[in-house]
């Protein structure tokens, strides 16, 4: 009965979110993110009257949107990359080459493990790979936050609340998937309503950071860069070289 | 096991990063200018306000201590020991905060620069996490072994002050139009005219 109502209090903010994005202008700005949020509630809609009407379709129904839906993730994760960084090619190509390096690894961990499991006993599951695709997006959403921390990146309302939603919603369902990798089936039923609330915690999250347009936040220096990156570079490297001498002899004494 | 520790891991740590992130506020919406502004205001304060010799020299010289310690009582020593104490560590939370300066001074500049280097920041970032911790070594000393329990220590940190506020200087030369005639500046396109 609680997995119901949360279904349905899920579908009805997702309604709300996306009707609201068709009005205020959120669906122009951000239209993957509002693209997978309408997918996600058509999946939510037909998986409910499949669940309630056709039960034996809803199993290979839910796998197939499950993956589609990962899927999309993957496009959402970039539309966060590209918007939030749009404005900092420096940190933009940093956050280029980390995303390939990470597509690679997890790619290849996939591949191998398939390949190794291929002949054993223990196949790789469904939940394996939904799993692995997840851990990618924790990957990047990972180093994008560190390069947003870490280059006190301004992000609007908006973006900020689409990050934040979906990394709380990954970083659940990593951990979820992680378990019941491991426990098995006993594990999804004890935490599927964990995972439901925290799910509605994301919705809630997207629904007040959405509510209205936001635009990013502009700074007077961000656009043209006073001198040679190299320069600066180069100059922090020797300071910060000079300053530890100081304070690692301090630490020794 | 192993495997399911790294996922978990990995899911606590975006966690984390999150709720950092959630904190963060809006702090990053500065200009170059204000950013500017800030750091000098930041430099003149610690060099005119903290780092004066005599100041400093007040602060740790152990002819004070000794003056409580033979006129006074057991309740006086300790209160004084305590105050010392307090401004010790305050002076090294400056310290740290300099090196902060200097890192989100250095983040907030290059994050414009198309041909960021993936190696060189991520050693800058390092360098800047390692010597915030080594700051924090030395607060650890001043909190457990008081002021005058390691002179020599409040003498390299002294020199450490010093340092980072040349650094400090020097950073604000080299970025302030006008500041430094030999560099050469940066074309809107990311191409370097001399």
């Amino acid at each position: 009965m609680l997995t119901l109502v949360l279904w349905w209090a899920g579908i009805v903010v997702e309604s709300v979110i996306v009707a609201r994005a068709m009005r205020n202008g959120v669906f122009r700005a951000y239209p993957v993110f509002c693209s997978y949020l309408s997918l996600v509630l058509f999946s939510s809609l037909s998986g409910y009257l499949l669940y309630v009407y056709r039960p034996s379709l809803y199993r290979p129904w839910y796998w197939t949107f499950e993956f589609t839906c990962v899927l999309v993730g993957y496009w959402v994760v970039l539309e966060i990359f590209e918007k939030g960084l749009a404005r900092f090619p420096g940190a933009r190509n940093l956050s280029r080459s980390g995303a390939l390096i990470v597509f690679a690894v997890i790619v290849g961990y996939t591949t191998l493990q398939w390949v190794r499991e291929r002949h054993s006993a223990s196949l790789l599951t469904m939940v394996d790979v939904e799993r692995n695709l997840r851990t990618a997006e924790t990957v990047l959403l990972l180093g994008f936050l560190a390069i947003a921390l870490y280059f006190a990146v301004p992000l609007g309302r908006n973006l900020k609340g689409i990050a934040l939603g979906y990394g709380f919603y990954v970083a659940i369902e990593v951990i979820d998937h992680a378990a019941r990798s491991y426990f098995g089936g006993s594990f999804h039923a004890a935490f599927s309503s964990v995972r439901a609330y925290s799910y509605l915690a994301s919705l809630l999250i997207w629904a007040v950071a959405l509510w209205a347009c936001y635009p990013n936040p502009v700074s007077e220096g961000d656009h043209v860069p006073p001198i040679d990156y190299e320069l600066l570079a180069s100059k922090t490297r020797e300071s910060l070289e000079a300053a530890r001498t100081h304070l690692g002899k301090a630490g020794r004494r | 096991m192993i495997s399911l520790a790294l996922f978990v891991l990995l899911g606590l740590a975006l966690l984390v990063l999150l709720y950092l992130f959630a904190r963060r506020g809006d702090s990053g919406v500065e200009g170059g200018a204000a950013a500017l502004v800030d750091a000098r205001q930041a430099l003149t304060c610690l060099q005119t306000g903290l780092l004066p010799a005599e100041l400093v020299d007040r602060v740790f010289n152990e002819d004070d201590w000794r003056f409580v310690r033979s006129k006074s009582g057991k309740r006086v020593q300790e209160l004084f020991l305590r105050e010392r104490r307090r401004i010790a560590l305050s002076w090294v939370g400056q310290v740290r905060r300099q090196v902060l300066g200097l890192k989100q001074f250095h983040s907030g500049q290059a994050r414009a620069y198309a041909r960021l280097d993936i190696r060189t920041e991520l050693a800058l970032a390092l360098s800047f996490a390692s010597l915030l911790a080594l700051c924090r070594v030395l607060e650890a000393v001043f909190y457990l072994h008081g002021p005058y329990a390691a002179p020599r220590v409040v003498g390299t940190a002294i020199l450490v002050a010093g340092k980072v506020c040349i650094v400090s200087e020097q950073s604000l030369a080299f970025l302030e139009p006008g500041g430094a005639g030999e560099i050469p500046r940066q074309s809107p396109g990311g191409a370097s005219a001399a």
